[in-house]
This record gives C-alpha cells, sequence and structure tokens, in this order.
C-alpha cells in the first residue's frame, strides 16, 4: 500500500496521560520519564570457545557506555545493546571478535527512567534487590523482578535507574508502579 | 480520669485524649496508650469469653502473648477479628467488639457449656459424635463450630490495600529492648547497616515496662539518649510496629510493618501493611522473655494476671490492675511486681511464694514495706464470675482466703526463641534456670538479651554488647567500647512451679480452653509425645500458639512420664510467629492484578472491534469478535469460521512461543531436540517439530524456520513457551555443551498475524505485495522469508496453516503491530475478511485433526496422536529410548479418532468417556475420551477428537460417549481425525 504510514505504538502515553508533570506537581518523590531506544538488541556469544573480549565490554552485572553504544552483561555470553541507531558490524567484531550473533530486540521491551528523592524508597517495595548505591552503584546492571515482573535494571546515578520490562507486561508493571509510587507522589519528567 | 490512672508515665501523652467505642459504650484513653491499656483505666475487666467453655476472661498480659483478650477491631469492611488489646495501639475513634459470645459478654447463653466440661474434654468430638457417620458433616460439625471459636471476618472485600518490599542489611536486630539497642547501638556505631525491627509501636522493650532500673541515670534518659544517637546515624534504619514472623534460608527473615502513615480515613494511598522480606548477613535475636502464668483451680478469672504485665500497665501507661493485688510467685521477679505496686501507694495484700527459701534481701525489702510473707504457698482456689473476688492458699501457716481483685502470678519466664527454631534447630533445657534456650545458633544469627536467658537487666545489656561485638568480628569489623550504665548488682533467681492438679479447672492453655486434667486424659491415652498432646488437647494452637502454655503443657507432661523437660521437648516452631493479615502476602497483586497480564501489541484494535477476550496463560486474546444482530457466542464463531474458510481471516497470534537459534551446530541441536528430521530443512523453508520429553510423551509442537544456514525461529504453543525456553537451555547445558548453540527469546520483539483463507494472498499482497512475491511458485506451503517491509522494517513472512486454508504468518517488529493489524483490516474490507479468535481458530483445528493443547496433554505419545510416522528411526534425539518403553508402544494404547454424532444434532462434549455398545459404562470396559468438541459449520453437527484403543482401525464402528457429568449418553461414529479437505488441495491454493 503506497500511502501507508509505518507509525511506532507510542507505548507509554495511554498510562502516562493524566500524570502530571514534575515542575506541576512540586513535592513528587518519584518521576517517571518514558525512554526510547532506537535500536536494541542481544548479543549473543558462543559458551564453546569465547573470544578475548574488548577492554570497554562490561563485566557481568555492569553496564557500559562505548562510542554511545550501551552495552549490559547479562551472562558472560549475553550482552543487551541499546543505542540511538544501529551500530554497524565493525563495532561489535571490535569488541567481541567476529563471532557474534545479533538479534534485534528494538520493540521487545518498554524502558523508562525513574528517579527522585524517594525513589530508593518507592523501589525497595518490589525490587527483588539491594539497591543501595555502596551495593549498586553508577552502571550497575542487574536482571531480577519486581511485583512478579522480569525488569532490567540500570542504575544512573543521580538519575536515578533506568528500568525496562517485557512490552506485553507494561500493563501489569505501570500498575505496580503506581500502587507502590503513590504514597511518595509520583509525577511525570520530561 | 479515673480511679484506675494513677502515674503519666513519659510514653503517654496525656495532652491528647482518644475517644473510642467498646462494644457500644464510649470510652476515653491517651495517645500512647494501647486499646488494652486503655479499657483496663476505665476498669473494665471483662473482655472476652473462652474459645470452648465460654467463660469470662480478662487481660491476662500486656504483650504479644495475650490470649484472652482478642477483640474485633473496626468496622464494616474493615472490621478485623482476633486483634490483640494489648497490641493495639489507641486512635481517635477507634471501635472494639467483644467476641464469641450470645447475646452479651456479661451474659453469654454459651456459657452453659462450662456446666458440661466434663462431656467437652480433649477430643470430645471424636469419641462423642461417631453416629450416624452421616451426620458428622451436617450436624455435628457445623454445630461446634458455630458454638466454639474466635471472631467472625467481615466477609466483604477488603477496601484497603497492602504492599511489598525488600530490606537488606548487614545486621537485623530483632527488639528494641535493652539487648537490642545495644547490639544496634554497637553496629550502627561500626558503621554497618543495621535495622532495628520492634513490634510494638514505642521503643524500648522491657525498659518501658520497669520502674527506674540504673543506678547513676533514669531509664528514660538513657533510653532517649539511646534512640537520639540511633536515629542519628544514618546507617540505622529503624522499624517501629514490624513483627518479623519468619526465618528462612541465607539470612532471610519475613517481617509485617503496620504502616505508621495509614489511617482507617485516609488510606487511599498508603498501604496498610507491608510485607517485607529482609535480607541480612547477620541478625541478632533480641526478642526478650515471656513470664509464665501459674496452674491452679479456676486460675483464669479477670483480674489474674501476669506479675509482669501488673508492672507493664502500671510503669507504661500509668494505670492500676486492681486495687488490691496479691503476688503469687514461684522467682524473685514476682517480689519486685509488689515492691512497685507499693511504690505506686497501691494495696498488696500480701506475697505468696511458691518456695521455702526466699533470698534474704527480697524478705528485707518486703518488711520494709510491711507485706505479709506466704512461704510454701499454693492458691488453692478462687472465687469471683466475671472479676476476682477472693483467693484460698494453703502455706505453711495454713489455709487463708485473701479478699483481693488483682492476683499477678510469676511462674518464670519462657525466652521467646521461635525464630531461632524456623531453620530446624531445635532448644535445649537449661535446667538451673528453668527455660529453653536456642541450641547452636545457625550461621548468621546470634540470640542476646532475655531470649538467650539474660533475664537480669545488666546481664541482659552485656549480652547485646557481646552478641554485636561477635557479629562484627564475623564482619571483619573492629568490635565497640561501649560503657553500659550501672545496674544494680543481684541477679534474679527464676524459678516455676508447675503442679499437675487434677482439682477444678486449673487451664494450661487459656486460648483453647486446656486444661490440666485434658493433659492427664491424653497421658492416659497414650498421645503423650509433645506433638501428639498438641494436637490431641489443641494446646497450642490457638492465635498466640502457646506462647504462655507451651512450657506448663510440656512440664506436666514431663511430670506424668516421669522424664525431665529436656526429654520431652518442645514442638516444631515455625513461620509465623504471629497471624498475618493474607493480604499483605498479596500486595498489589489483586483481583485483576493477581498474576501479570500480557497484552499483544495489537491489543488495543481488537478492544476497539469489540473483541471477548479470554486468558491464554498469561496472556488476553480474543476469544471471537461479536457483530451487532448476533445474539449467541456460537452464531459469531460459525460466522468466522464460515467466512475465513470462504473468503479470508486475521488472527492475532503473537502469542505464541519464538524462539531465535544460532550458531554453527543449531540445526544438530535442533534434530536433537525434535523427534522428526530436520537436517534436511532448506533455507527458507519451514516444517511442523514435535518434541518429547525425556520420557518419551509429547511435549510440545511447533515449527522450525530456516532462516539462514544457522539461523532458525522456532515457534511453540502459548502455553509451554516459557517451558521451552527453559527445556531447550537445559539440553544445551547438560546434554550438549560443547555445542555453539545460541538461543534467544523474540516472542515479545514480533506481533504476528495469521491471515487464512482463499483470499488470504490477494490481501497480503495488497499490503506486502511490492515488497515480496507472493506467487505460488515464489513462496509455496511451507515457504519463509524475511524481508523489508519499510527502509527500517524487517518482516518475517511464514506459510503455514493451521486452519486448512491457504494461510500465511506475517511477523513484523512489535512496535508496528498495532499499525500492521489496522492496516490489515482496512486492506481486508474489500475481501469481506472477518476478525477471528481462539474460538474459530480451535473449530477449524479440529475440523482438520490437528492435535492442540487438549491432545496434548502430557500422557500421549506420538503415536497416540497419529504422527508415529514422524519420529525418526534413525538419529538420537531427546525422548527417544524412553518412547520405546512397552507401555508406550502398546498396540491397546488409545490412538486419536475423529467422532460425529450419528444423529447430528445429537450433543456430545469434551471430557465424555467412550464405550462400546451394549457394555455397562464402568472403568473396566472404558475405551477412551474425548478430548476436544466443537460445532463444525462446515460438517452441520458437533464434531470431536479423541483417544480411543485402537481409534484408527475401527472407523465407521458405532460407540457410545457417556458423559457422567451430564448423565447424557451418544451414539457416534469413529471417523478419520482429518474432517475438512483430507487432500489438503485447499492448503495449497
Amino acid at each position: 500500500m503506497d500511502n501507508l504510514v509505518w507509525t511506532k505504538q507510542a507505548l507509554w502515553d495511554t498510562y502516562l496521560d493524566g500524570l502530571a508533570h514534575h515542575s506541576e506537581h512540586g513535592s513528587a518523590g518519584v518521576v517517571v520519564t518514558p525512554i526510547e531506544h532506537g535500536f536494541s538488541a542481544d548479543l549473543l556469544l558462543p559458551r564453546t570457545s569465547p573470544p578475548t573480549l574488548h577492554q570497554d565490554v562490561p563485566a557481568l552485572g555492569v553496564s557500559k557506555t562505548h562510542q554511545g553504544v550501551r552495552l549490559a552483561c547479562l551472562t558472560p555470553w549475553h550482552y543487551l545493546v541499546h543505542a540511538n541507531e544501529r551500530p554497524d558490524a565493525a563495532f561489535f567484531k571490535t569488541l567481541f571478535g567476529s563471532d557474534n550473533s545479533m538479534v534485534d530486540q528494538t520493540g521487545a521491551r518498554a524502558a523508562l527512567m525513574v528517579s527522585g528523592p524517594k525513589i530508593q524508597d518507592c523501589l525497595r517495595r518490589g525490587v527483588m534487590i539491594d539497591l543501595d548505591p555502596s551495593v549498586f552503584p553508577i552502571s550497575a546492571f542487574a536482571s531480577t523482578y519486581a511485583g512478579h515482573i522480569n525488569l532490567h535494571i540500570t542504575s544512573l546515578g543521580q538519575d536515578g535507574f533506568e528500568l525496562s520490562c517485557a512490552r506485553s507486561m507494561v500493563g501489569s508493571f505501570w500498575h505496580w508502579l503506581l500502587q507502590t509510587a503513590a504514597p511518595f507522589g509520583l509525577a511525570r519528567g520530561h | 480520669m479515673t480511679g484506675f490512672r494513677i502515674g503519666t508515665p513519659p510514653t503517654l501523652d496525656q495532652s491528647k485524649v482518644l475517644r473510642f467505642r467498646f462494644d457500644n459504650k464510649i470510652y476515653h484513653g491517651f495517645a500512647g496508650d494501647s486499646l488494652a491499656s486503655a479499657l483496663i483505666a476505665h476498669g473494665v475487666r471483662l473482655v472476652g469469653r473462652s474459645f470452648k467453655y465460654h467463660r469470662p476472661r480478662g487481660f491476662l498480659s500486656a504483650g504479644i502473648e495475650e490470649p484472652n483478650g482478642l477483640l474485633s477491631v473496626g468496622e464494616g469492611a474493615r472490621l478485623t477479628p482476633n486483634i490483640k488489646a494489648t497490641m493495639q495501639p489507641l486512635y481517635d475513634g477507634l471501635v472494639a467488639q467483644s467476641q464469641n459470645r450470645w447475646p452479651s459478654l456479661q451474659f453469654d447463653m454459651m456459657g452453659v457449656n462450662d456446666w458440661f466440661a466434663n462431656l467437652l474434654a480433649a477430643g470430645f468430638y471424636y469419641k462423642t459424635f461417631m453416629w450416624p457417620a452421616s451426620f458428622w458433616e451436617k450436624v455435628y460439625e457445623p454445630l461446634i463450630r458455630r458454638a466454639a471459636g474466635l471472631g467472625q471476618a467481615a466477609n466483604l472485600p477488603d477496601p484497603d490495600h497492602y504492599a511489598q518490599g525488600n530490606l537488606f542489611c548487614d545486621c537485623l536486630i530483632i527488639g528494641s529492648g535493652p539487648a537490642g539497642l545495644i547490639a544496634a547501638l554497637a553496629a550502627g556505631r561500626a558503621g554497618l547497616r543495621v535495622i532495628l525491627c520492634e513490634q510494638d509501636f514505642v521503643l524500648g522493650g522491657r525498659l518501658l515496662h520497669e520502674g527506674d532500673s540504673f543506678l547513676s541515670l533514669s531509664t528514660q534518659d538513657w533510653l532517649t539518649e539511646t534512640l537520639q544517637e540511633l536515629e542519628s546515624l544514618p546507617t540505622v534504619r529503624i522499624m517501629k510496629q514490624t513483627m518479623v514472623f519468619g526465618h528462612y534460608d541465607g539470612g532471610t527473615y519475613g517481617a509485617i510493618e503496620h504502616n505508621a502513615a495509614y489511617s482507617m480515613a485516609t488510606s487511599a494511598q498508603e498501604p496498610r501493611q507491608i510485607f517485607w522480606r529482609i535480607v541480612a548477613k547477620q541478625s541478632i535475636l533480641a526478642a526478650g522473655a515471656i513470664e509464665r502464668p501459674h496452674l491452679f483451680p479456676n486460675n483464669d478469672r479477670p483480674g489474674i494476671m501476669l506479675g509482669s504485665a501488673v508492672r507493664s500497665y502500671l510503669h507504661r501507661y500509668g494505670t492500676a490492675c486492681g486495687h488490691s493485688t496479691l503476688v503469687y510467685t514461684s522467682q524473685d521477679d514476682g517480689w519486685q511486681t509488689a515492691f512497685d505496686l507499693k511504690k505506686a501507694g497501691l494495696a498488696v495484700i500480701a506475697i505468696a511464694d511458691t518456695r521455702s527459701m526466699i533470698p534474704q534481701h527480697l524478705e528485707a525489702q518486703a518488711w520494709q514495706y510491711d507485706l505479709p510473707i506466704l512461704k510454701n504457698a499454693c492458691v488453692t482456689e478462687t472465687t469471683g464470675r466475671l472479676s476476682l473476688n477472693s483467693v484460698t492458699i494453703t502455706h505453711e501457716g495454713g489455709r487463708e482466703t485473701f479478699q483481693c481483685d488483682t492476683l499477678a502470678v510469676s511462674n518464670g519466664w519462657t525466652p521467646t526463641l521461635h525464630l531461632t527454631s524456623h531453620q530446624g534447630s531445635k532448644p535445649i533445657w537449661d535446667a538451673s534456670r528453668h527455660m529453653f534456650l536456642p541450641s547452636k545458633m545457625q550461621q548468621g544469627l546470634l540470640c542476646a538479651g532475655a531470649a538467650n536467658g539474660a533475664m537480669g537487666l545488666g546481664e541482659c545489656l552485656a549480652s547485646g554488647l557481646t552478641a554485636a561485638n561477635r557479629m562484627l568480628e564475623q564482619l571483619d569489623k573492629q568490635p565497640q567500647k561501649i560503657i553500659l550504665p550501672e545496674t544494680p548488682a543481684p541477679v534474679l533467681q527464676t524459678a516455676s512451679f508447675f503442679h499437675p492438679t487434677q482439682t477444678g479447672k486449673a487451664f494450661v492453655d487459656f486460648q483453647h480452653d486446656v486444661t490440666t486434667n485434658d493433659i492427664h486424659l491424653a497421658y492416659q491415652e497414650g498421645y503423650r509425645s509433645i506433638e501428639h498432646l498438641k494436637r490431641y488437647t489443641t494446646l497450642g494452637m490457638g492465635t498466640d500458639q502457646g506462647k504462655t502454655s507451651n512450657m506448663a503443657g510440656l512440664a506436666i507432661m514431663a511430670e506424668l512420664c516421669g522424664q525431665t523437660p529436656d526429654a520431652v521437648g518442645t514442638t516444631v516452631f515455625r513461620p509465623p510467629f504471629e497471624p498475618i493479615a493474607i493480604g499483605a502476602l498479596a500486595g498489589h497483586h489483586e483481583g485483576k492484578h493477581f498474576r501479570t497480564t500480557r497484552l499483544s501489541a495489537a491489543h488495543s484494535v481488537w478492544e476497539k472491534e469489540g473483541a471477548v477476550f479470554v486468558e491464554a496463560g498469561q496472556w488476553l486474546r480474543p476469544q471471537y469478535f461479536p457483530k451487532k444482530g448476533e445474539t449467541h457466542w456460537r452464531e459469531t464463531v460459525d460466522r468466522e469460521v464460515v467466512t475465513t474458510r470462504q473468503s479470508v481471516g486475521l488472527c492475532d497470534v503473537s502469542t505464541l512461543g519464538k524462539i531465535e537459534i544460532t550458531g554453527k551446530d543449531a540445526l544438530a541441536f535442533l534434530d536433537f531436540v525434535y523427534c522428526n528430521p530436520l537436517k534436511s530443512l532448506a533455507v527458507g523453508k519451514t516444517r511442523y517439530g514435535l518434541m518429547l520429553r525425556e520420557d518419551g510423551f509429547v511435549y510440545d509442537d511447533g515449527t522450525i524456520a530456516r532462516l539462514e544456514d544457522n539461523r532458525f525461529v522456532i515457534t511453540t504453543t502459548t502455553a509451554q513457551a516459557v517451558g521451552v525456553m527453559n527445556h531447550l537451555d537445559f539440553c544445551h547445558q547438560v546434554h550438549k555443551p560443547h555445542w555453539d548453540v545460541r538461543m534467544v527469546s523474540v516472542t515479545e520483539q514480533y506481533s504476528q498475524f495469521a491471515v487464512a483463507g482463499p483470499q488470504s494472498r490477494a490481501l497480503l499482497e495488497r499490503v506486502i505485495g511490492q515488497q515480496i512475491d507472493l506467487s505460488d511458485e515464489a513462496f509455496p506451503y511451507l515457504a519463509c522469508k524475511e524481508f523489508s517491509l519499510a527502509p527500517h522494517i524487517k518482516a518475517r513472512l511464514f506459510r503455514l496453516s493451521f486452519s486448512g486454508e491457504r494461510a500465511y504468518e506475517l511477523a513484523i517488529p512489535a512496535p508496528y503491530g498495532e499499525v500492521l493489524a489496522q492496516t490489515l483490516i482496512t486492506a481486508g474490507q474489500d475481501f469481506g475478511l472477518t476478525l477471528y479468535g481462539t474460538e474459530a481458530l480451535g473449530v477449524m483445528r479440529i475440523e482438520k485433526g490437528h492435535s492442540a493443547g487438549n491432545e496434548l496433554n502430557g500422557m500421549t505419545t506420538a503415536g497416540d496422536l497419529g504422527l508415529a510416522r514422524m519420529v525418526s528411526k534413525s538419529k538420537d534425539f531427546i525422548g527417544r529410548v524412553m518412547a520405546q518403553r512397552p507401555a508406550l508402544t502398546d498396540p491397546d494404547r488409545p490412538q486419536l479418532a475423529g467422532f460425529r454424532p450419528v444423529q447430528p444434532q445429537d450433543q456430545f462434549a469434551a471430557g465424555a468417556h467412550v464405550f462400546s455398545k451394549n457394555v455397562p459404562h464402568s472403568i473396566e470396559y472404558d475405551e477412551g475420551y474425548l478430548t476436544s468438541v466443537a460445532f463444525s459449520p462446515i460438517c452441520g453437527s458437533l464434531i470431536g477428537l479423541g483417544l480411543i484403543r485402537n481409534g484408527p482401525q475401527r472407523h465407521g464402528e458405532v460407540i457410545i460417549a457417556y458423559d457422567s457429568m451430564r448423565g447424557r449418553k451418544t451414539e457416534l461414529e469413529i471417523v478419520s481425525p482429518c474432517f475438512y479437505d483430507p487432500e489438503g488441495v485447499r492448503l495449497n491454493g
């Protein structure tokens, strides 16, 4: 069809509509801001003969940004990739060697940045891991659970955390976050 | 305010007056009062009726061990039964009701049970209600349950909400008494992340309940100073009203926090309770000890209280429990009760001690207060129906009766060590202190203070500091030197006196009305093990879990058996330590949020189109799409089936599991996990695959598409998507770890739509025709291809069919799923497109004889499903060996067949069992069962699939489907399972 416009679904709008903006809220303890990665993927390596990795490849439980591409280590043979646009193959060859498998997952997960003065108090009412900065410092990454929903969580330091869940579970995840953050005051960031 | 309020302790804010109601009468209390203390301050003695005999009961204690003072608190949907009034903080507007009485607390008709107590001894219902047997469930049990019991639940939806959370710390300290506070201080000063949990709404533990206990400073000053320092330490988290109820593996504890910010009036956002999972590297249990009552006839009258409770009400709440008190003790601590009451100017009739030898300093102090001393004393009777009137005591000087309204009993202490036992550790008996103590501590759990048998204040503080320093050493931290406040020198002698009297009713378990006679009876009838004793008599089975009764029960049994308490032992303590609300365990997960719901990317489109949804695992899938004028779901489904078969239908199949598999050994791996041969699968082709479990039964089915040489995408059923992913990972890691196989789920990444029907190609050509050649030559049945739908959108097309019609499955990145669904609907209008849901999907697959979840039920083999020819004879695969077991290859196994009614209008349903004609419908003649039944608009009748012995050889035979649920028998003809287009002409277009 010639006139077809392929518009991406605005995943968070349904849920965030009606939420006051942070600047209007005044006393929000928790601020949520939708994040859209232009490109996300799973990068898989052979378990049988693991390649020699570049020094910029993050260790287990760590997220690192290299040339604008954020990499997080889920297991030693499984990395998550986020970038504004798809990096070229040479980029991954430098970091992981030529024997890597890239599986596009750009639409698979939905991400939010959560921040605010009460964000630690809010997240500990559900997230299964210790998010104290002494244990989960900036750039720490984990795949864990909150409200029985698998969650990827990355510490952004002062800026809070990036949370992402499976796309199909966004409704349930939002319900959990809304209920959990409500006592602290919830607002939408910019 | 009243004659019972005699002081102004610092824990009570007398400037804040709180109104509350108890049994419809209005009372007043102060901020800082418990519901119990506020009632006692008004002279309320009668607060409940006992469980079985409906005897009048008053408060026994001032804490969590309270067995009698259970009240229903709140109103309407917020009514909560069985609240311990001793633990309930008073708030303005509180409404409380007594329980288990009719018509009133003062005059309870069921009190007649007490007259027939001899007929209601332990286990009476096992013996008395034997005949007729059918009456047990219909008459006897309902009557007994109605007569006995505690409060009634609101039976309305809970209007409040609850939360759950996780906390992590270096050190968890349970209890904020002297030992807990000093341990928290040491750990906090050392910079550890400390969590201090206190079940009470005020911190301080036993310090709040005693008079000044230090030599050089007041208790309150030390407490204030200590709490101020703890609150100033940034790594210390103090949690009041938080009950640590369970100890689990790996330093994990369960705790319920009663949210202080919650109030009945403004609870819209605040959770009422929070269920915390606390993970601690080390923990210190400093939960104190519980005083034990004495056993003597009628020891349950309102006014008979624990001595420690009498002191608690006096010091913490400034309340006298009565006007004239007699103290009955077996240990030094009881004497302190008498001294404190005298100091407060209250009347003490005498001190009666079961011992003949009393420490001199106690006698000297008693003389100072002019207190009569009764040695070798034993209470033999009490009087007073709704409140204590008199106590009769035999002692060295003879037998005397004393008029008094309060009897303070003190019979030794039981350390609160339950949490130490949750991981299997058994307490050990300390004969010198007459108490069970924690045995060898588990990894990471230390015990301190009275919970560890340190009963004096000085001993308690030292114990707390020692435990903290041991913990610091284990965490490689420097031990702390803290100068402890000076305490009086004498260490209290603790003892106990359990006389297994059989005269009159001496209550061991106040809440469950278990008497010493019941324990004698259990002994006589052979229930002598402590676990049998518990179950036969219900000793310790109430909401208090025997906190005041277990020790007495086992001591009596030990004496009867001629054993020591150590030999008898305790029952096993299990979590929770205290009753907890189920709501708190559920947290936010209630109603439709009970579990996670998954929605496909096009969900909003289906909603707009009026879909009726059905749960499929966690997914919500369109079940059918009713149109205006359709009055029955069958009418809708028939239309969807017919339209799809005649023109084109669209169905969302995004929920199927999709797994991308790559790596040099990907093909070999797939050939290993599926039972049919796959090695010949060419790039650009798709094949049906059948997966067996290791035991040889069918696990799942799906399709395998080869996108590139070493890149595959497989589909699984919706229900088994997660299971298959786990199974593949297991097979890789355990069976073929040396193979290069990489796999990841792409279920979330792709929206996938089935476009089925004779017009499916025409529709797709209109939407994607410019991007891909859909001619049968270029894209035949079972072809697959990855292609660019737009410059930045890679899509996948598979020519697969579940319906038996020409069909395609189009996969697209999920963000574009919504727009693709809408586009297909719009473009399909010219072809008369119908949307169809899981119902029509099911009808069409039954018409085609395809097995699905009803047939892949974990009990069928490939042969049962008519797929034996698919199973490779030449390769190794998961389940190969076990599938050859004789039982799985038995030719008599039920096999898949089709069924149609002899009379087209006849009804039958899945689940019906099948029998040959003219045989009884019993299990000996059972030949199989129907797995799937649907109305086929194509066949014009119900049709079914089922498993029947020798099914493929019996086509044409008429059998009986017997539906015992509905009492229906239907004559069915056995036919081929494929009812529609058996030659597959339509499939290939």
